[in-house]
């Protein structure tokens, strides 16, 4: 019944948005100094808690779901604004942890960009999809960074990691500003940003690559 | 803009999720050849999850806590832990982390000690409910046909397609088991080429291919990298013709 035919390489396959993050990520200082994503009160880092996951550790990754379910919740519903589908999402995001705990690499970077890279690229993959894309142009703006923020509710790490980020932000110009606010937290790919700016897409490239190196030397990531 | 200029901006698109399904994997594509550039990712990438990290959180309602936690449940009980040979060392790791010295490459060598020495035993078939009950739908589909197959250096590997489902699953028996830097990779190939379809650990697994199948398309499986390939690396061990 079967048979062996040739094989076809190197054609650009869609990428299942299922399927294992391939992302690489070198070391951030803001996750080594954070206290919500590095220690806890025993002492066991996310890192530690992956590895015990990847070993199918339940009790591990209950943990690991109570110290992130925030952060992935509010980074999916910032994308998706939608209480529902944003659960959903959320959902998938900690299934796949569970699926691919195996697969993260600390040496490659902090736990606690790995989890989140999966949810901004679930979140991104579901805003795209037919169903959510025509409530998009309400998500867009600067209410991103600006909106009222909730300082008595979050700790003070999360405070600190939006008052840097607000103040890195801020020392870019307007236009490399709104182009990195459309891409990561409204979800357009450069082409569709080309078309809602109506500028030529080499100029939204240059935008988003000057504004990614500014922010990355500003906030001292290095690999 | 140079061609370097180019890719930096491909990175830091890549790492903002803004390009295209078809833009990322040509972009994951040409990362794999190009240490340089794997770097650059890696750095726009934590960049751009301090952009997630500065997100205010908010907490999902305790139902979502039960739902992700029964589907990891019924995940164990469908297949449960291997008793684990390294748990002492899982616990060494972690009294050894408290000492001082710590640093991150000693940290991250000792980990990549545990997290390497699982890599082959968490397979596609660690899967939560919603995706299990998508391969009990494809193995129960009255459209279901199947090819069985012997492998040459032993195991079995039987695949069940639907058409009207448009996915399949594969079901391996006594396959090899592969070393922590190897994976078998399984692949639908269509005219159009070699898609990536999920990974593979070998040994007794039942999986459901990844993605959506392509009418009359073939299912190959090929051993790659571990973590797998955006495109074929080596010729395929097996080619599965559903036509």
């Amino acid at each position: 019944m079967s048979s062996v035919i040739a094989f076809p390489l190197h054609r650009a396959g869609r990428t299942d948005p299922r399927g294992r993050p391939d992302v690489m990520l070198g070391h951030v200082s803001a996750a080594d100094d954070d206290a919500d994503s590095g220690h806890d009160a025993r002492g066991e880092t996310l890192e530690v808690l992956l590895a015990r996951v990847a070993h199918r550790d339940r009790d591990a990754f209950a943990e690991l779901y109570d110290r992130m379910a925030s952060r992935v919740f509010g980074l999916v519903k910032r994308l998706l604004r939608d209480g529902a589908q944003s659960e959903e999402v959320t959902q998938e995001v900690f299934l796949e942890i569970w699926q691919q705990a195996s697969s993260f690499r600390t040496a490659r970077g902090a736990a606690v960009s790995w989890m989140l890279t999966i949810a901004h690229r679930r979140a991104v993959d579901r805003v795209r999809s037919a169903q959510s894309s025509r409530d998009r142009d309400e998500r867009i703006g600067v209410r991103d960074l600006d909106a009222p923020y909730d300082h008595v509710a979050e700790t003070v790490e999360v405070r600190l990691e939006h008052e840097r980020v607000k103040r890195a932000m801020s020392r870019l110009t307007e236009l490399q500003r709104e182009a990195l606010i459309l891409a990561y937290y409204g979800g357009y790919t450069h082409s569709e940003m080309a078309e809602i700016l109506r500028i030529p897409l080499g100029t939204v490239k240059t935008r988003l690559r000057d504004a990614m190196i500014r922010l990355r030397d500003d906030l001292g990531v290095t690999s | 803009m140079t061609e370097r200029d180019d890719l930096t901006a491909q990175a830091a698109a890549y790492a903002l999720d803004a390009l295209s399904d078809v833009e990322r994997a040509e972009f994951e594509r040409r990362r794999a050849t190009d240490p340089e550039l794997a770097a650059e990712t890696a750095e726009f990438a934590e960049t751009a999850a301090i952009l997630g990290l500065a997100v205010q959180p908010e907490q999902p309602p305790a139902s979502l806590r039960a739902s992700v936690l029964a589907a990891v449940d019924a995940d164990l009980v469908r297949r449960p832990p291997t008793p684990e040979p390294s748990g002492g060392r899982v616990t060494s790791i972690r009294d050894w982390m408290r000492r001082p010295v710590t640093g991150l490459v000693a940290v991250a060598a000792a980990l990549g000690l545990i997290v390497g020495g699982t890599a082959t035993a968490v397979t596609l078939l660690n899967r939560p409910a919603p995706v299990i009950s998508a391969l009990d739908e494809v193995l129960d589909a009255p459209d279901a046909e199947h090819i069985d197959t012997a492998m040459p250096d032993g195991g079995t590997v039987s695949w069940v397609w639907s058409p009207s489902l448009a996915r399949s699953a594969v079901i391996v028996d006594d396959m090899p088991t592969l070393t922590d830097d190897e994976t078998y990779q399984l692949w639908y190939i269509d005219d159009a080429g070699a898609m990536p379809a999920g990974l593979l650990a070998g040994g007794d697994e039942t999986v459901l291919v990844d993605g959506r199948m392509p009418a009359g398309a073939s299912l190959g499986i090929t051993v790659e990298p571990a973590g797998g390939s955006s495109a074929p690396t080596s010729e395929p061990i097996l080619v599965l013709s559903s036509t």
